[in-house]
């Protein structure tokens, strides 16, 4: 089979796959029992009759062009909502695949700053206090994100316009910048090296040291840069997203919906782990990755 | 738990240079041979603690999950989704993920007679 066929076959079948639950989704009944034409009732006929005569059209039968049509919205409706349609829109419309694009939308939780506060906000004043909270200090702890022994709305707020994730995503530069084995910890040799690249030929750091070596100058361009530094096109992006490397065609369950069972396998083959193993006993915890 | 998916910057993919100036450099695992391989790889490198699982070369858990290319989920007593994280690499929170798992460990031990979250399932004791 030519490899030009395979992109094609997949998405017919991804198209097939994600039209087949809009289709469920937005008609239970299966089409095979609409009646072809529907009559009004005799009984109807009379009421209708009434209100022509003054002059108000009769209303009009649904017909199955009509249920066609509303059926028609609601799928499209839908599909629209469906991740990796959304994803396939971005790519072709040239996205890099930035924050927001697509599908990477937020995090959901049954949970949130609502929940906490209908439970643990004894007084309403729109704060939770460590004595207002009845559970273990280290949970306290967990949920209050800038550790100023209080609970408020922004310590839930993990959109990108949340000045904890600007901090975050600096120190997530400064960090990669240190790790320069990329294994997320700095070893003391690391921080010397950093140290180092600081200080140039000096013994010390200075002020404006420290300055340059975190708010480095943009480089300069002396050439036009060649196209293969913009990014990868977006045939790379739709392979990915075929292939599942950059994402799946599948959604995953919602909140609220029951986990799908597995069975696998360490890495080590020293153990075999089944999630429903855990039902019952305590809650579990996903991550799923790669190495690259 | 962890669980190994397919390779998100393959050699042979989406290729990072980020990946290559530190020897991180796979072409995609073909077989789950060659995949337990890279698993171990990356459990040595980040000293990984949890368990590693490693799924099949159809991705077939990662495709059940939506987990590709990473991503976070926290699962109730109950084997009900309470946190879905937004797809990785930006929607990779572990700070949102770990509030909703005390929320979850919260809800747990709180009086589920009066909680709608449950579901009315039946409420269990702690073992």
């Amino acid at each position: 089979m030519s490899r030009r066929f395979i992109p094609a076959i997949l998405m017919m079948g991804f198209l097939i796959g994600t039209l087949s639950p809009a289709l469920r989704a937005a008609d239970p009944a299966p089409l095979k029992r609409v009646k072809p034409t529907e009559e009004p009732a005799p009984s109807d006929s009379a009421v209708p009759q009434l209100l022509e005569s003054h002059g108000v059209p009769p209303k009009i039968p649904a017909s199955p062009i009509s249920k066609l049509r509303t059926w028609w919205q609601n799928s499209m409706a839908r599909l629209k909502q469906v991740e990796s349609v959304q994803m396939v829109t971005a790519v072709l419309d040239g996205s890099q695949m930035g924050p927001g694009d697509g599908w990477f939308h937020p995090g959901q939780s049954r949970y949130g700053w609502d929940w906490l506060v209908r439970r643990y906000d004894a007084d309403a004043d729109g704060v939770i206090t460590a004595d207002e909270f009845a559970g273990p200090a280290e949970l306290f702890e967990t949920l209050d994100r800038d550790r100023n022994g209080e609970l408020k709305p922004d310590d839930f707020d993990w959109s990108d316009r949340a000045p904890f994730l600007a901090q975050q995503s600096q120190a997530g530069q400064w960090f990669s910048w240190i790790d320069n084995s990329s294994n997320g910890r700095i070893t003391p040799d690391e921080w010397q090296q950093f140290f180092e690249k600081l200080a140039g030929e000096k013994a010390y750091v200075s002020r404006d040291d420290l300055r340059l070596g975190l708010f480095p100058p943009p480089p300069k361009r002396t050439v036009p840069p060649r196209a293969a530094e913009n990014g990868p096109s977006p045939m790379v992006f739709l392979k990915g997203l075929l292939n599942g490397e950059l994402g799946s065609l599948r959604e995953g369950p919602g909140i609220g919906q029951p986990a799908p069972d597995f069975e696998l396998e360490t890495q080590d083959g020293k153990r075999t782990m089944r999630l429903s193993a855990f039902r019952g006993n305590k809650p579990v915890v996903l991550v799923f990755g790669s190495f690259t | 738990m962890a669980i190994y998916v397919r390779e998100a910057h393959p050699t042979d993919g989406w290729r990072m240079s980020s990946n290559d100036r530190v020897g991180i450099s796979f072409s995609q695992p073909t077989s789950r041979q060659e995949r337990v391989g890279v698993a171990e790889k990356c459990c040595q490198s980040l000293a990984m603690s949890m368990p590693l699982l490693v799924d099949d070369v159809n991705d077939r858990v990662g495709h059940a999950y939506s987990g590709m290319p990473d991503r976070l989920y926290v699962i109730d007593r109950s084997g009900r989704v309470t946190y879905k994280g937004g797809r990785g690499p930006f929607g990779f929170k572990p700070g949102e993920m770990e509030q909703s798992l005390v929320m979850t460990l919260l809800d747990q031990t709180a009086d589920r007679s009066a909680d709608p979250a449950t579901n009315g399932e039946p409420s269990r004791s702690k073992p």
